[in-house]
């Protein structure tokens, strides 16, 4: 799974001016001195009177002028995974003799106000370009949609900060967060690769179908079913079980809508379980009650492949769906209460490290589409 | 370059001068010497590693208590600039162990704002104006440094890391230089505009008497005599005062070896019992300060008969005014007198005195000095038998002293039988003859009289040792004891001329004290009977390497305060092309007297000053932004560019070529 990056887009560019709490609190103190300046005929308070206003000019024009050629793109983003930094690359560029200083870098989400800073560069110099690393973290699992990117200046004094918003919009895979179960946690791996072995020796090379599912980039053009997605208009796939080298399927049990931290629990585990899988030799696939989140048996466990990205993007609600449709057939991974993988015994089941406390608390909040 | 360590490295300076330019403006000098060798060693300690910062709990404890002392400060001395002063620098210390993040380096960039501000509200001397002007310069450079590093904590703030690119900061320092040099020549032009074209001679102490700063020490002058008591008379050099004397035609007076008598004090009420000389507002003529004036336009305002004969002019600091109701110092005989607020006078202009407000105090006082003797009425006019009861000293020793020293002159003690002339002719013998008979002995450490003696007897008769207040009490004794009028005058002799700034520099050890002697209806001459030998000694100015130095760096003094510190209206429409006078016809002279008109029937002040302040904000906006684009177009596109940019502002290059 890769993410989009709209290339094909317009590139619209916003420039604008934003006042802070700094920008009144320097008011404050100028009209202060001023005040005092008149009161008293203090001439020293006259200079600093003078001083005042003349940095709020040059404050507004410096980091107007200094951002008036600078441009800025962004390299495709990867995926990541809850809470761990996504690597984000830019050029950015100043067309003007004018070096512009402390740029910060800012992304904005869809549905957001407020940007989350990326990355910063202490000095850009004049008639050049410099490639920039910035890291976001996100903390919930989903796909993230970024509508603007964002470079702003509050420099020299940082009393007005001067903005160019660009319309630059992509989407970041953010998988459940990364556990690493505790060994001898998976027994029916064992079982998988034991019923791969009779159904090897059985029928060689055989594939079982089970069902449709929607047409996602890197499917196999063989794999399309064309009558059907002749009658849906939607180009959907034949979904095979390869019954002849071991494979699980990760089934998402029905979860208490009322306990969303259950659910993000069992997404962990099942990531933590394919991994172990993979790990292991054995394919995994995912089995849910929409097709476009079925995964055949893969061994593909990145951040951006199309299994995590099932994964990130599954709620309780594709869970129930799956529980009311049908029961899974060959080797199946069973996560949820009273399953294979309980969370409510997360603890027996992993080592904890640096995750984040909520989840440990249990009071994390479900994932996010764009 | 480093941009963090540098930042680093850039707070110690920032805080020093904030806290040094504190030291200078009048603090304690205990909690200066408290503060700066903390700051010091809590930079030292917050360096690099922050986990070298003070714990939190101990830097909260310190916070807690620092605003404990001055809220307690505050309610028992009330809220004055110097306790404001005092809360920041400690919080200012107190933050320099505690610095962690950009936002802490923020907090101590601004407390040492507030510092600086509270310094130059106590103190526009030299000292504080070349602090302040050097802090803007370093405080404003260390705030670009600061805005790098709080952009690359922004960015580190979410992402739990630093971008690499952020700190490395190649070519950095060029960089900041060349801003540096832009933002001086945007910024300097601004901040001279503002300071010439905001409204002078308003406002008033509208909002109290806070801000007028002082430029040196502390006057220390005493309005009253309290003789018999021991002691050592103070020889301190520091300038208190300030004196720049001019004839009618503009005309430099001065030289080093012509002194000038400033008044303070008129002391003409002598209790025996006590020993003490006091002024008119607790003598028993029952004086009083019936005469008051405001002058927010800057005139000349008459305190005396025929204001308009005057013969010269003094134009004059005082540096630090200690309290409310300070003395206007002026010569005799004062006609009249230019002074920005409220001030008092006794009727003939006896004494002047300024109303609510201390610190520096400037004025202009024009004075009939010529000599009234060469004009004395040959005929005696009667003082009246109340008249000559109040002028009376009763001391038939002294009475009899006087007797004889004036008769050997010919010149009668009864009263009746003298002239004006003969009085100005008896006092000028009486004052002569502590000097001319070498009996009397000056000296700054004066011993006690003994118990019971009455002291000015004490000094004429026996001991004829003292210092300057007991000659001066000495002969206005002798004076009352044979029916002369006469009065004790305490001030200032000006005895210092700065030839290269052609002024006198008046210090506290120039305090003195004198008689003025009545010698012609609403005529008074001045007498000195302080020997003139050890008038020259105690006053002349030395002559040492240091003392040279001293006065090198008093006369660049003087030029920071004359020209600087006391920049006014009239020294502005001088600038500006005008000549500072009332006909004076320039833009802002205009503007100023039209509001002036607009305003004058309502709470003018306020309104005016408002107004104008409002006015001056917007003309500085229009012309900073003007000056500003046209540099900035000049520095971002050079001067093709520029030219390009006129043309298309003015439409002869089309937008798109």
């Amino acid at each position: 799974m890769t993410a989009v990056p709209a290339a094909s887009q317009p590139m619209s560019v916003d420039r604008r001016y934003q006042a802070n709490a700094g920008a009144f609190l320097y008011t404050a103190i100028t009209v202060f001195v001023a005040i005092g300046a008149i009161n008293s005929q203090n001439n020293l308070l006259f200079i600093a009177l003078g001083v005042a206003v003349s940095a709020m000019v040059v404050s507004g024009l410096i980091s107007g002028a200094a951002l008036v050629a600078v441009s800025i793109r962004r390299d495709p983003i990867g995926a990541t995974r809850v809470d761990e930094p996504i690597s984000l690359r830019y050029t950015i560029e100043n067309r003007r003799r004018l070096p512009a200083f402390g740029l910060v870098i800012a992304e904005r989400f869809a549905g957001e106000k407020k940007p989350r800073n990326a990355g910063a560069v202490a000095m850009l110099p004049g008639r050049q370009a410099l490639r920039a690393t910035g890291a976001i973290a996100i903390p919930q699992r989903g796909v993230h949609r970024i509508e603007e990117l964002q470079v702003a200046s509050g420099f020299p004094f940082g009393l007005l900060k001067k903005l160019i918003a660009v319309e630059s919009a992509a989407e970041i895979v953010v998988g459940p967060r990364r556990v690493t179960l505790r060994p001898g946690k998976l027994p029916r791996l064992r079982g998988a690769a034991r019923v791969a072995q009779s159904e090897a020796s059985a029928s060689p090379g055989h594939e079982e179908f089970i069902g449709l599912r929607d047409y996602v980039p890197g499917d196999s053009a063989r794999l399309v079913a064309w009558r059907p997605t002749a009658r849906l208009e939607s180009m959907v796939v034949r979904q095979l079980v390869a019954t002849s080298p071991p494979s699980v399927t990760l089934s998402i049990l029905p979860h208490d809508p009322a306990k969303p931290w259950l659910f993000e629990r069992s997404v962990a585990l099942a990531a933590a379980a394919a991994d172990a899988a993979v790990k292991a030799g054995v394919a995994v696939g995912v089995q849910s009650g929409v097709p476009s989140l079925n995964i055949s048996p893969t061994h593909d466990v990145s951040d951006g492949g199309l299994l995590l990205r099932s994964l990130a993007v599954m709620t309780p609600e594709h869970a129930a769906t799956l529980s009311a449709s049908r029961k899974p057939r060959a080797v199946t991974l069973s996560i949820g209460p009273g399953g294979d993988l309980d969370p409510a015994r997360l603890d027996q089941l992993i080592e904890f490290g640096a995750e984040a406390p909520e989840f440990q608390a249990g009071v994390e909040t479900g994932a996010r589409t764009a | 370059m480093n941009v963090r360590a540098h930042l680093h490295r850039l707070l110690l300076p920032v805080a020093l001068i904030a806290e040094l330019a504190y030291a200078f403006s009048g603090a304690d000098p205990i909690l200066p010497l408290l503060v700066i060798p903390v700051t010091v060693v809590g930079w030292w300690m917050t360096g690099p590693q922050p986990e070298r910062a003070a714990p939190r709990i101990v830097v909260n404890l310190l916070l807690a208590v620092i605003c404990l002392f001055s809220v307690w400060r505050f309610l028992s001395a009330s809220l004055n600039v110097t306790v404001f002063a005092d809360f920041v620098a400690l919080l200012l210390t107190t933050k320099m162990l505690d610095r962690r993040r950009a936002r802490d380096a923020a907090q101590v960039i601004t407390l040492s704002i507030f510092l600086v501000i509270g310094a130059i509200l106590s103190s526009n001397s030299i000292e504080v104006g070349l602090l302040m002007l050097l802090f803007i310069f370093v405080c404003g450079y260390t705030f670009m440094v600061f805005q790098i590093v709080a952009a690359s904590e922004a960015a580190g703030e979410v992402s739990g890391t630093t971008p690499d690119t952020v700190m490395s900061g190649v070519g950095t320092r060029r960089g900041l230089r060349s801003l540096v040099g832009l933002s001086l020549a945007i910024g300097l032009p601004i901040t001279i505009t503002v300071f010439i074209v905001m409204p002078r001679q308003i406002g008033n102490d509208s909002f109290g008497a806070w801000g007028n700063a002082s430029v040196g020490s502390v006057t220390g002058f005493n309005d009253e005599i309290q003789l018999g008591r021991s002691g050592l008379i103070s020889d301190s050099a520091e300038p208190v005062l300030d004196l720049r004397v001019t004839d009618a035609s503009g005309e430099v007076l001065g030289s080093v070896n012509r002194r000038f008598y400033l008044r303070g004090a008129v002391l003409d009420s002598y209790n025996a019992e006590t020993g003490r000389w006091s002024g008119v507002e607790r003598g028993r003529r029952g004086s009083s300060y019936t005469r008051g004036g405001v002058n927010s336009r800057g005139d000349f305002i008459g305190v005396n008969q025929w204001p308009n004969d005057w013969d010269i002019e003094q134009a004059i600091t005082i540096r630090n005014a200690a309290d409310s109701g300070s003395h206007l110092f002026a010569l005799w005989k004062p006609k009249q007198i230019k002074y920005d607020g409220r001030f008092v006078y006794t009727r003939e202009g006896t004494e002047m005195r300024i109303g609510e407000r201390s610190g520096r105090v400037d004025y202009i006082v024009r004075s009939k000095v010529s000599d009234p003797a060469a004009s004395l009425p040959e005929n005696s006019i009667e003082i009246t038998a109340e008249q000559r009861q109040e002028i009376e000293f009763d001391s038939e020793p002294l009475k009899q002293r006087a007797s004889q020293l004036i008769a050997a002159s010919g010149i009668s003690p009864d009263p009746a039988q003298r002239s004006w002339a003969d009085d100005a002719e008896a006092a000028g013998l009486l004052a002569a003859s502590f000097s001319r008979s070498g009996q009397y002995t000056y000296t700054m450490e004066q011993t006690a009289p003994p118990s019971r003696a009455e002291p000015v007897e004490w000094f004429v008769l026996d001991s004829k040792e003292g210092h300057c207040e007991y000659f001066a009490s000495g002969l206005a004794a002798l004076c009352r004891s044979i029916g002369i009028n006469a009065r004790v005058i305490t001030g200032f002799v000006a005895a210092d001329f700065h030839e290269s700034s052609g002024h006198y520099v008046v210090r506290a050890s120039n305090a003195h004290a004198w008689v003025e002697v009545q010698v012609g209806p609403e005529l008074w001459r001045t007498f000195d009977p302080t020997p003139s030998a050890d008038l020259n000694r105690v006053h002349e100015p030395k002559k040492t390497l240091i003392a040279n130095i001293q006065r090198f760096f008093e006369s660049v003094e003087f030029a920071w305060i004359s020209t600087v510190v006391g920049f006014d209206a009239g020294s502005r429409a001088v600038l500006l092309g005008g000549d500072g006078s009332e006909d004076d016809d320039h833009l802002l002279t205009t503007v100023e007297r039209t509001i002036e008109r607009a305003t004058s029937r309502g709470p003018r002040v306020v309104f005016s000053a408002a107004i104008r302040g409002v006015i001056a904000f917007l003309v500085v906006v229009v012309l900073g932004m003007t000056l500003v684009g046209a540099g900035a177009t000049l520095a971002l596109a050079g001067w093709r560019g520029a030219i390009a940019t006129i043309l298309t502002l003015i439409g002869l290059r089309p937008r798109d070529a």
